[in-house]
């Protein structure tokens, strides 16, 4: 689905007001009524390749842990956490996390640079989300291999039957 | 209820009609068999879930419709009707397939009479303490407060009085909060503090949302029969979602599989335990996913999605239950454990025949006090219905188009909304429908209604949405419920689909819906501000007015 800014803030106040859920969702939203000016506005297939350009994203399951809930309670803040086992040694370290979240309209949500002298790869953060979609971890190694994860996370309408 | 002699003669007729053999109803024990059950080894796992606040015997239809995605469907619990029967090798017309199915529902309902009912209960948890003394645990899987007048008006308290009479041990939550987070310490208490119930309010997975600390007990452990029972309490994990912020904001809950499997190790470590339960306010789906994922837990004793489970579902080493809702139900799980391990098993899922157990005196007194204040007020008849009225299954049943037809008709709307909540008790063909019985379908803290334009995008928006967290091919996105109820409107719905294709030919008023008209639209239970009457005065005035309620059936969702 493509963004338009106008016709989203009007379906959010909608849903908002319908109360199938979405009144936490309407206060996380970051508020449209002037253009954002800030910030890189672009889909993240534009960013990975600003960012990476053809460098293969090797699957990090198994390395990279990337904790965050399924179902987004608050939109507004959504706590993220990315795990990577890594001896952190000055031969072999993570040099830097991103946290990319795929639908929001600047999706690159934040990087972290990182060095031997931390001790380990793990880091911890609160992110926003704007609608429901993929959020990837992608780990850059200090010999330059990287690594990604992503899981989906439901911003949802809420309300519920059981 | 309001039978009279003709209908009875009438159902009864149907009764043959639906192959019920007049010789299977001289050999009919009306039930008792139920009630019979063989001891097996010395710990007597009792479990009741989801009784929606319900103090007297219930009428309680099992869904029509319970699809299942991917992998799960046509495997229990997505069974229904026949193929249920097939499943539990079970026989059209007995008391089990009345219990267990909506089969022939309303002649067996005159046969068998109610269920569930907390003083009925009583007799039977009596019963078997008196049976398995010393060996028994009785546990509660939430949803107790909410569902009546009575328990909205007190705000959970009459509830609480009878579980704590009933001598429930552990309990863990859901809509409990609809009261708010510091009515559920007054009530339940908190990891420090007592509070009025007498057992163990038990909630791993609630904490504050900005620091993470933990509210409630996530466990205790009991010497039953000899051998420590570990008890973990899984709250409903999307309360937050599900509910007004208002009430719940500050709040996080969430699955926590890691944090489960923790305190799995902690029990069976620290805690000595040897046998290792998970009280989950999950849903059965979800239930079945922990299980495969975690490792050391003996039984889940499960609720939410309302499923009465007739015999648990085995996934590697863990047992799962699910006890169904409204009382209907006690499980009794018998487990002999030796040395730490269960070595053998033995379940049943036992309808609690009202009929069949008489009152408990001291719980007929203290409901009889909670009643009689507002005795003359929750017994209003409004209507007599002439057709059976439930709400529980996937789409729209008779009692949501009850309550469509009342806000449509109060706002002049062209499209209503109604959530699809699995409590709400059934009505019969020939019952007078009561202001009670309207309670037992709106009894919410935020029953108000609304009434606003909404463009046809959005409505489509809001379908699709519900309709992912009842249908994601991954239960741990799912909220459970059903799917949101729709006045004026039909449709037809692929659950098997991807999120935003699984709905189409939404029609309105049975033309076409416009993506970009406005309409004109009204509904209830807002997690945002409302502020139009309650559900209950819509509802009563609409059905005071009617007087003789009379609804065919109504095919407005079309399932491929």
């Amino acid at each position: 689905m493509k963004d338009h800014p106008i016709d989203r803030r009007r379906a959010l106040a909608t849903l908002g007001a319908l109360g199938l859920g979405a009144s936490g969702l309407t206060l996380s939203r970051p508020r449209r009524a002037h253009a954002q000016t800030l910030g890189q506005h672009e889909t993240v297939d534009e960013a990975l390749k600003r960012l990476f350009g053809a460098r293969p994203l090797k699957d990090g399951g198994g390395i990279v842990k990337l904790d965050l809930p399924l179902i987004a309670e608050n939109g507004a803040v959504v706590p993220v956490s990315v795990d990577v086992t890594s001896p952190m040694t000055p031969a072999n370290y993570v040099k830097t996390i991103y946290v990319v979240a795929d639908k929001n309209r600047i999706p690159v949500v934040f990087r972290t640079t990182l060095g031997p002298e931390a001790g380990q790869a793990a880091i911890g953060a609160t992110i926003r989300l704007g609608e429901t979609g993929d959020v990837r971890a992608i780990v850059e190694q200090s010999d330059g291999t990287l690594l990604a994860v992503k899981r989906e996370v439901k911003v949802t309408v809420g309300g519920c039957g059981g | 209820m309001e039978v009279t002699r003709r209908d009875l003669l009438k159902l009864l007729a149907v009764a043959g009609g639906a192959g019920i053999s007049p010789r299977a109803l001289a050999a009919d024990d009306g039930g008792r068999h139920l009630l019979e059950f063989q001891a097996l080894g010395n710990v007597t796992l009792l479990h009741m879930t989801d009784p929606h606040a319900s103090l007297l015997p219930v009428f309680y239809r099992e869904p029509d419709t319970l699809i299942g995605i991917g992998a799960e469907r046509n495997y229990p619990p997505f069974v229904t009707g026949e193929a249920a029967l097939r499943a539990w090798r079970l026989a059209p017309g007995t008391p089990e397939a009345y219990a267990y199915t909506h089969l022939d529902f309303a002649e067996l309902a005159a046969r068998y009479g109610r269920l569930g009912g907390y003083a009925h209960l009583a007799t039977l948890v009596r019963r078997i303490r008196d049976e398995r003394p010393g060996r028994t645990l009785l546990l509660d899987g939430g949803d107790t407060l909410q569902g009546s007048a009575t328990a909205l008006w007190s705000r959970g308290e009459d509830m609480v009085r009878a579980m704590n009479l009933l001598g429930v041990e552990a309990v863990t939550a859901h809509w409990e909060f609809m009261y708010g987070v510091e009515r559920v310490r007054e009530l339940f208490g908190d990891a420090e503090h007592r509070g009025l119930f007498t057992g163990d309010f038990l909630a791993h997975n609630v904490s504050e949302a900005g620091f993470g600390d933990r509210i409630f007990k996530p466990y205790t452990v009991r010497a039953v029969g000899g051998v420590n029972v570990a008890v973990i309490g899984q709250a409903f994990p999307y309360t937050v979602v599900a509910h007004p912020r208002r009430l719940v904001g500050d709040l996080a809950f969430g699955i926590r599989e890691d944090q489960v499997q923790a305190l799995v190790d902690e029990a069976r470590d620290r805690g000595k335990a040897d046998v290792v339960v998970l009280l989950s306010h999950n849903g059965i789906s979800v239930d079945l996913k922990l299980a495969a994922r975690v490792t050391g837990l003996d039984v889940i004793l499960g609720g939410h999605t309302h499923d009465a489970l007739v015999e648990p579902i085995r996934v590697r080493h863990t047992l799962v239950v699910n006890s169904g809702s409204h009382g209907k139900f006690l499980s009794r799980l018998d487990l002999d454990v030796r040395s730490g391990r269960i070595v053998a098993s033995r379940y049943r899922l036992i309808p609690v025949l009202a009929r069949l157990l008489p009152e408990d005196p001291a719980m007929a007194r203290l409901i009889r006090e909670v009643r009689s204040p507002h005795d003359a007020k929750l017994t209003e008849r409004l209507a007599v219905s002439e057709s059976l009225l439930y709400r529980r299954g996937n789409f729209n049943g008779p009692f949501d188009e009850v309550i469509l037809d009342a806000l449509l008709k109060r706002a002049d709307a062209e499209i209503a909304f109604s959530p699809g909540f699995r409590w709400g008790l059934t009505i019969l063909p020939g019952q007078a429908i009561t202001l009670e019985d309207v309670y037992g379908h709106t009894a919410l803290t935020y029953a108000n209604t609304w009434t606003r334009e909404m463009k046809g995008a959005d409505v489509h928006r809001v379908m699709e949405d519900v309709a992912d967290n009842l249908f994601h091919p991954d239960p741990y996105y799912r909220q459970g419920g059903d799917m949101v109820r729709l006045g004026g409107v039909s449709y037809t719905i692929d659950p098997a689909k991807p999120v935003g294709r699984r709905i189409t030919d939404v029609r309105v008023g049975g033309r076409p819906l416009d993506p970009a008209h406005r309409y004109k639209a009204t509904g209830w239970a807002s997690l945002g501000e409302a502020s139009g009457p309650p559900a209950w005065d819509v509802v009563a005035a609409h059905l005071r007015s009617v007087g003789h309620l009379r609804l065919d059936p109504r095919p407005r969702v079309r399932v491929v």
